[in-house]
């Protein structure tokens, strides 16, 4: 799967955030983070290992997330450190990412955020994103196309 | 129809008219294209504003195409004073050397142009006469011709340079060409696309593999991949040149997975150079005797891409494995779905028959565990979103009513499943062989959980529930005034009454009563069925029944492919025989390379199978039909570590030696001769050789 973006290399440019400008972190976001460690157990079930680091831009400003993945745990910090895979987006993606209001590979496809590294882990990681709003259960679809003769060509 | 060549190295590749040009079409889409872009959809070659016409074609390679030009009609030929040689290469750039040559007494002088334009159509966009949103520009850099097409912060482009001094306008690249007498001139061109990512970089360059494969890499490569693979040696040519164009056909179709570092099968050219779950899977079933490495990076790949929520407009559900993986701009923008899309109700039961059919090749049980979460989850799917209605059947049917699939088994077309007098179901529908693939899924994951995971009591639960819902499917399928079994069951539970080639993948699944097997096989090889050269999609007793209709009467190489290795499973061998050599000798019709289908007319009525209008060529299940048709023949069934060789070898093959068979065993060889005269005297005729 061809997912643009450069590769991992440290940046001695940067060093690790001090989050001075954390208020202006939509909330949205900071909640998702939250929950990571308590969904992980549900989510990442198979023998995923390493080191996330999602880099969201703001204005001229990028804030850093490290998520540590291992089988059912996720461990989330604050800061910049190399990692094996890096997303990288705008944060106005991100909401929309932690709102189920866009899907991950197609914002990479069209360019939108970019991976770099280990790309097996963010397939582990897109599971925590929420679905859209509204999505419907096959079942009812099915069901419901039985009851009302929907369903038809 | 003009011909058409197609050249290809993983998923890039270029389709030119037969001089090797490359001009719009709205039939088939010729052009340069890599990760569902076209990046070329001119390239024209004109000797003093005049075309050129081919005096031969040396397809040397899938990779390289040399072609012999001359200007003038073809009727002018014979005084030809100038030649061209166009040689072509796909080696993650596009390469043309041209070579003019004087063949007069005296010097001349001519100009040699080559017109270029790039549209950058999604491969969807050429398929349904899109207009693109972004903006294209072309900007003549440095004797370099760069176009560029954005939308957003989507970018590609194309750069094509020249190892000799051109003119360049926007539209082109002319030389001024001075030959000696005898003399001969040249240049080499160069078309490089570019998918730009982050900092302005081709994100193919952090690829383990890398953009660009020197040709002698590739060369070098495909040797290595090819000498790998089992050495057949036959008495048929028909089967031996089969076998070698498919193995052939499969390394060129191999395009590097990003994430893996490794390549996986694209489905086929031209409208199908991504990865597909049905097909990647059908296709690796296939190749797993011969070509093992193909299969281990597919499988994680679509583990790693498995379903993980609900998701309308991709039909996505927790524990699918998806349907169509596409990189470009449509997917990206989320005009089509496939980003991956899912909507295929197949691809999630024949995971689980691969990774079990993959283990008892290979013995790689680290991998099974590895990806006991995935297969837990997919076996999950069939009696949860699959089991749509809660009849204890996998049901189908699209959320995304505007991009979705309406039908997502694998004849997907809208009109491809029918009942008896042609009237078209309501959906949600199950077709037969979703049950079948359920059933063996659940029988080869009870095996998985009692001897890799260890969980006796998994298995015991999914084996009961496999009997059970075998006992179901035979009675609510069955059509006993007919016999055979439903094309599906509608939404109201009522049979789908067609009869279809579906009814060999039951055969192939086990889902078949004993009892009942002989009246399946006997509509398959019947003349409803059975066209002479194998299996059609739909009898031509249906309502719906079209010779020439995409999966409504055509004859699909891959279908019998399985119908044939079902046949053998019930112990048919001699009917598995004869789909066997009808399809082989339609093979050699087709010079080896099966195409995606062809026409379902009686055999004795065109002597010479009819390709279907559109059919996709090469493609990787077509182009895995000739191995499985060899693993039935020889009769190779792994079990319990060692390999069962069981050959049944029809009547005019004369002998076949399969040497060095991959597997857990190390490598073994398979002999195998038919019983008639000729295998027997073309076996004494061998041995008498010393």
């Amino acid at each position: 799967m061809p997912l643009p973006g450069g590769p991992l290399r440290p940046d001695p440019a940067r060093r690790p955030a001090i989050c001075t400008y954390h208020s202006r972190v939509p909330e949205s976001i900071d909640r998702f983070f939250d929950r990571l460690p308590s969904l992980a157990p549900r989510i990442l079930r198979g023998p995923t290992h390493g080191l996330m680091r999602i880099d969201l831009d703001v204005g001229h400003r990028t804030e850093h997330w490290l998520v540590a993945m291992g089988p059912g745990t996720a461990v989330v910090s604050r800061g910049n450190a190399e990692a094996d895979a890096v997303w990288q987006s705008d944060m106005d993606l991100f909401a929309d990412l932690v709102a189920g209001r866009s899907q991950g590979i197609a914002a990479v496809l069209r360019n939108d955020a970019t991976i770099s590294g280990e790309l097996s882990l963010f397939l582990a990681f897109r599971r925590f994103f929420p679905e859209p709003a509204g999505a419907q259960d096959p079942r009812g679809v099915g069901r419901q196309s039985v009851h009302t003769g929907g369903g038809r060509r | 129809m003009k011909q058409l060549i197609s050249i290809l190295d993983g998923n890039t590749f270029v389709v030119s008219d037969g001089c090797g040009d490359i001009e719009e079409s709205f039939t088939y889409p010729m052009g340069l294209f890599s990760f569902d872009t076209r990046f070329l959809s001119t390239w024209i070659l004109t000797l003093d504003g005049a075309r050129l016409h081919a005096l031969s074609v040396d397809e040397e390679t899938s990779y390289g195409t040399t072609y012999f030009l001359v200007p003038g009609e073809p009727s002018h030929y014979v005084d030809a004073k100038i030649s061209v040689q166009r040689h072509r290469a796909i080696n993650g750039s596009f390469e043309e050397t041209l070579t003019v040559f004087n063949h007069n007494t005296d010097a001349v002088e001519v100009t040699v142009r080559v017109d270029v334009g790039a549209d950058f159509a999604d491969l969807f966009e050429i398929k349904n006469a899109q207009r693109k949103l972004g903006r294209a520009t072309v900007d003549l850099d440095d004797g370099n011709l760069r176009f560029s097409y954005r939308r957003q912060k989507f970018h590609r482009e194309v750069v094509i340079r020249s190892s000799t001094e051109a003119q360049v306008d926007e539209r082109g690249m002319s030389f001024r060409a001075r030959l000696e007498p005898h003399g001969e001139w040249q240049t080499r061109l160069r078309a490089t696309a570019r998918i730009i990512g982050a900092n302005g970089r081709d994100f193919r360059e952090t690829l383990p593999l890398g953009p660009d494969r020197p040709v002698p890499e590739i060369r070098d490569e495909r040797r290595e991949f090819l000498a790998s693979a089992p050495l057949l040696r036959s008495d048929s040519e028909a089967l031996s040149q089969a076998y070698q164009t498919s193995l052939r056909d499969l390394a060129a179709l191999r395009y590097e997975s990003i994430t893996l570092g490794a390549r996986l099968v694209a489905a086929g050219l031209p409208w199908f150079m991504t990865l597909f779950g049905r097909d990647s899977i059908f296709t690796c079933l296939q190749a797993l005797p011969f070509m093992p490495a193909v299969v281990e990076p597919t499988i994680v790949m679509l583990a790693g891409l498995q379903g993980s929520r609900l998701d309308d407009f991709r039909d996505e559900e927790p524990g699918k494995i998806l349907h169509e993986l596409r990189y470009g701009e449509l997917a990206g923008f989320e005009e089509q779905p496939h980003s991956p899309y899912y909507g295929s109700a197949d691809s999630t039961p024949l995971f689980v028959i691969l990774l079990d059919e993959y283990e008892r090749w290979t013995g790689d049980v680290e991998l099974v565990r590895r990806l006991e979460h995935p297969v837990r989850a997919a076996l999950d799917w069939l009696d949860t979103f699959g089991n749509m209605l809660g009849t204890g059947y996998v049901y189908y049917q699209t959320r995304n009513p505007r991009t979705g699939l309406l039908n997502q088994c694998w004849k997907d077309s809208p009109d491809a499943i029918s009942y008896h007098d042609g009237r078209l179901p309501s959906y949600p529908l199950g077709t037969c062989e979703l049950q079948g693939y359920a059933y063996d899924a659940k029988i080869r994951g009870a095996r998985l959980a009692r001897e890799i995971w260890h969980d006796p009591a998994y298995a015991d639960r999914l084996e009961r529930e496999a009997g059970e819902l075998k006992q179901r499917f035979n009675r609510d399928f069955w059509l006993a005034d007919r016999e055979y079994y439903a094309l599906g069951l509608d939404r109201d539970g009522k049979p789908i009454d067609s009869l279809s080639s579906n009814i060999g993948h039951l055969l192939w699944s086990g889902i078949v009563d004993e009892d009942r097997a002989p009246a399946v096989v006997r509509h398959l090889l019947g003349s409803a069925l059975f066209s002479g050269w194998g299996v059609r999609t739909l009898a031509t007793t249906e309502g719906r029944y079209n010779p020439v209709g995409y999966h409504v009467g055509t004859v699909w190489p891959f279908d019998n492919s399985i119908i044939a290795w079902g046949l053998a499973r019930y112990g048919f061998r001699e009917e598995a025989g004869r789909i066997a050599t009808g399809i082989l000798a339609a093979a050699h019709c087709f010079n080896g390379r099966l195409p995606e289908a062809f026409a379902g007319f009686p055999r004795t009525q065109t002597n010479y199978p009819v390709e279907y209008p559109t059919a996709c060529s090469p493609q990787a299940w077509s182009a895995g039909t000739p191995l499985l048709l060899l693993r039935v023949l020889l009769g190779l069934r792994p079990h319990e570590g060692h390999l069962i060789i069981d050959p049944d070898v029809p009547d005019g093959m004369g002998r076949i030696e399969l040497l060095d068979i991959p597997g857990r065993w190390g490598t073994i060889d398979a002999l195998g001769r038919s019983r008639d005269r000729i295998g027997l005297e073309q076996s004494m005729t061998r041995y008498a050789q010393p």
